[in-house]
């Protein structure tokens, strides 16, 4: 029988092999062989990156799309009135010059632009994208109303037409627009996707087909679209050479493909069909010493919520510190989710905001809060027991009903239970949506969520602790907090930035001190990138890749 | 036999009519919305169902898609691909699934023949002992195994082909996808061959017509193969329809742009029109490859043809 079954492995081969010999005589063009040697530099000049995503883009239109996927491939296309540098701070785009006046309104002077159809890229462009966001309506069309843009909010709430929204073409290359409130952070607003120009006349003519074909698309940016199909599993771009910057992209183009088994793709990074690979956890744990290894921070916080509204053991903010503190989020990091994510002690990621220091925002707050401290947990604990007059607390904890989500719910359940005596945490698991609208009618013990950043300022989670906000899930009030958030937002501190920045360090030291959020840990992406491509941008909001400025060799 | 196909097709429509109206019905009662984006307000989300008429009663909204799809109209995508018409978002993906499909089927079918005929006629030899083996090994590991064994020793190690599905090369680089998916069917009919041939060669009529002097491949194909073939185009039925609509996990692994793992994707998003869309396409092939396997026994087999229409003009 042992016989029969290597003859039998030898004849599938022979099987397999024979097909694969059939395959060979083929004239198609050869597939990526390993022993072909790296390109020189003389074809670096039309090399064409091959970058991985690991989902499929919902639309390429900037009204229609919601996932960070599809705003970096808008962004590599598509360029608004800023756009970012290599650190994530805003630099002019299609606005060359602009200037602020007294009343805080923004003119800016459009640069000589073109679409790639040839028509000159206008202020009413930007007029009728911005509009045209409202009419749609586009999910992040909240975004305008964070900007402060004259009658927004009236706008969203059904008050005012659209037309009254603060925003003039003066003459073709100069746009105005009018705030309600001056925005801190309105230049790094300006490079999401809802705030790029779309072309009047040529959007009325595709009408409902915008963005489904390269036929009814049109770029301003380094590439522009030649193979889509809405859903698609690969897509080109080739250089824009009416790009104004168009000397400074080294790129001849750009293939998206759109891979969904991470183990696949990685063979297919090995065999040179990808120049750039996210990675699995599981493969960024093996691959974390790899020469092309790269983890950037993404701006996904993941944390605790306990839901203060309920009161009793939640209501007590030593509890909630205790429990903030009563576990490894080292391990968490290093076991468990092993892609590079880094243990949170803020409730304001690494990477999101560029002060007016010119630092990141965590380096110049320095605030550390909840970090990991068994002993310093106990006796909070013994401390909150007491003041509630209780000697065992009962908790449930919710989360999706996700793999890694699980294990590291698992995880902080046997951690607290272990140091935290007369505590006994029950897990629910529940899919997403029903999580988070459980979470949201405030009606659960303590969740374990996280929060993607909207935009580069750390108001975009400030704001979550807010009175009648959304995804406030625990319902926590301060009236000092609420102050600050007031005062944050106002005209004065618009336009006094040093001055701001101070208040969103008080607005954070508050959080901190009443542990309205317990941080777990900060969501790392590991890829790999081709030891001769220098020069991918990384980002944790907005634009994750940005190509632009990549070189070769 | 026409009247028998009339009804047939007859059938087929009010199957068609019932199962649409069961889908409706099911993805009506399923928890969720397409607009399940965290950051929608309700506001939102009450203008977009307005925008796409899903505010209207149930039954209005049932016979408002069925006049759309006699049109030609499957409405459009709510999230997969916002706003883009399911015709145009199928119009690539559906060829895709049906040609991969075709290839493995068209593989399989032949070498399953091939390695259950040998089987049966060296029957109880090594020659049996192997291919039984290969097709036990086809039926029981899923072909994700294969995909993978595949990519890594003929993609990655030899690099003889692709391991990513590219539309500029649609042949070369669908080898190892159409190997992985025609795995299954390969086993299936190699052992349906194996045993209705091992069936027949031991009949008496085989017996009879070997000793009228009819011997080599005349006997083999035009007296054995053609009896042992109805009870195999039985099963090629279904598997064709399964191989042709789909592997999502070949899809996955292969990357291809195919309508497996759309189905998927657009049941976990509650993009209704997508579901339904392409239930609807699964069964209309599923119906029509039916018809098909029915008509096929009566060219193979003449008695049931005779014994139908006796049945239906009675």
């Amino acid at each position: 029988m042992k016989l029969n079954k290597i003859l039998a492995l030898i004849l599938a081969f022979v099987m397999v092999f024979s097909f694969a010999a059939c395959g060979t005589d083929e004239p198609a063009k050869d597939p990526a062989n390993p022993d072909a040697p790296v390109e020189g530099d003389e074809a670096a000049e039309e090399r064409i990156l091959n970058v991985h995503v690991t989902a499929a883009i919902d639309s390429i239109d900037p009204a229609l799309t919601s996932a960070g996927d599809d705003f970096e491939v808008i962004g590599t296309m598509v360029e608004g009135l800023f756009q970012c540098d290599a650190a994530g701070a805003a630099i002019p785009g299609m606005a060359e010059t602009y200037e602020i006046d007294d009343n805080g309104t923004w003119t800016f002077h459009l640069r000589d632009a073109k679409w790639s159809n040839g028509d000159p890229v206008t202020a009413d462009d930007f007029v009728y994208a911005w509009q045209r966001c409202f009419t749609i309506p586009a999910e992040y069309v909240f975004l305008f109303e964070t900007a402060g843009i004259k009658n927004a909010a009236a706008i969203i709430a059904g008050e005012k037409d659209v037309s009254e929204l603060g925003v003039y073409a003066a003459d073709e290359k100069t746009l105005v627009v009018e705030f309600d409130v001056p925005c801190a952070f309105f230049d790094s607003l300006m490079f999401f996707p809802v705030f790029y120009p779309v072309n009047r006349a040529f959007a009325e003519e595709c009408g409902e087909l915008y963005g489904s074909a390269p036929e009814y698309y049109l770029s301003n940016g380094p590439f522009e679209l030649v193979e889509y199909t809405p859903a698609a599993t690969e897509f080109k771009m080739i250089k824009n050479e009416d790009y104004y910057a168009a000397d400074e992209v080294a790129l001849a183009g750009l293939t998206y493909k759109v891979i969904l088994d991470s183990q696949q793709a990685y063979l297919a990074y090995q065999n040179g069909e990808l120049d750039v690979c996210v990675l699995s956890s599981e493969l960024a744990d093996l691959l974390k010493t790899d020469a092309e290894f790269l983890a950037t921070e993404s701006g996904y916080l993941w944390y605790m919520s306990p839901n203060v509204s309920q009161g009793g053991a939640m209501a007590n903010v030593n509890i909630r510190k205790a429990i903030g503190m009563a576990f490894n989020k080292e391990a968490i990091c290093n076991n468990i989710l092993r892609n590079g994510s880094v243990p949170a002690d803020f409730c304001i990621p690494v990477g999101l905001a560029t002060g007016p220091d010119g630092k990141d925002y965590r380096e110049s707050s320095g605030l550390l809060y909840n970090e990991y401290n068994v002993e310093e947990a106990k006796k909070l604990w013994d401390a909150g027991l007491k003041e509630l007059g209780v000697d065992s607390v009962e908790l449930t904890l919710i989360f999706d009903d996700e793999e890694s989500v699980k294990l590291v719910a698992e995880f902080i359940q046997q951690e607290l239970q272990t140091n935290l005596a007369g505590l006994t945490i029950t897990l629910q698991p529940y899919p997403k949506k029903q999580r988070s609208d459980l979470m949201k009618a405030h009606d659960y013990d303590i969740g374990l969520c996280r929060w993607g950043p909207d935009y580069a300022d750390p108001l975009t989670y400030l704001d979550l602790w807010t009175d009648g906000y959304t995804h406030n899930y625990g319902d926590w009030h301060s009236d000092e907090y609420m102050e600050i958030l007031g005062k944050i937002k106002t005209v004065e501190y618009a336009i006094d930035p040093e001055a701001r920045w101070e208040l969103i360090k008080d607005a954070e030291q508050i959080i901190a001190d009443e542990s309205v959020i317990l941080p777990v840990y900060q969501n790392c992406n590991a890829s790999l990138v081709k030891s001769d491509i220098t020069g991918i941008e990384f980002h944790a909001v907005g634009l994750n890749r940005v190509f632009r400025n990549v070189k070769v060799g | 036999m026409k009247k028998y196909i009339f009804k047939r097709v007859l059938y087929s429509v009010v199957a068609i009519l019932v199962l649409l109206l069961l889908l409706f019905l099911m993805l009506d009662l399923m928890p969720g919305s397409p607009f399940n984006d965290d950051k929608l307000s309700a506001e939102q989300i009450e203008v977009l169902y307005q925008k796409y008429g899903l505010d209207d009663p149930f039954i209005i909204r049932y016979f408002r898609y069925l006049g759309n799809i006699i049109k030609g109209d499957f409405g459009v995508s709510y999230n997969i691909a916002s706003n883009v018409p399911i015709t145009d978002l199928l119009q690539t993906r559906v060829p895709t699934s049906i040609r991969l499909g075709g290839q493995a089927v068209l593989l399989g079918a032949s070498i399953g023949l091939l390695l259950g005929l040998i089987a049966a006629l060296k029957h109880n030899t090594v020659f049996d002992t192997i291919a039984t083996i290969i097709s036990v090994l086809g039926v029981s590991l899923p072909s994700y195994v294969f995909a993978l064994a595949l990519s890594y020793t003929l993609g990655y190690r030899a690099g003889w082909f692709p391991l990513l599905y590219d539309s500029a090369s649609p042949f070369i680089s669908s080898v190892l996808p159409t190997v992985a998916l025609s795995m299954f069917s390969m086993a299936n009919i190699a052992r349906f061959t194996r045993t209705e041939m091992l069936e027949v060669l031991r009949s008496d009529y085989m017996l009879l017509a070997e000793s009228k002097g009819i011997s080599g491949p005349k006997l083999i194909i035009r007296h054995a193969l053609r009896n042992a073939l109805i009870p195999i185009i039985t099963v090629l039925g279904p598997l064709i329809v399964n191989t042709m609509t789909g592997s999502l996990v070949i899809e996955k692994i292969f990357s291809i742009p195919g309508i497996g793992e759309l189905m998927v994707r657009s049941i976990q998003q509650n993009d209704y029109n997508v579901t339904i869309a392409l239930s609807f396409i699964y069964s209309l092939m599923y119906i029509g490859i039916m018809l098909v396997v029915d008509i096929l026994y009566g060219i193979i087999d003449p008695r049931i043809r005779l014994s139908k229409e006796d049945s239906h003009e009675s």
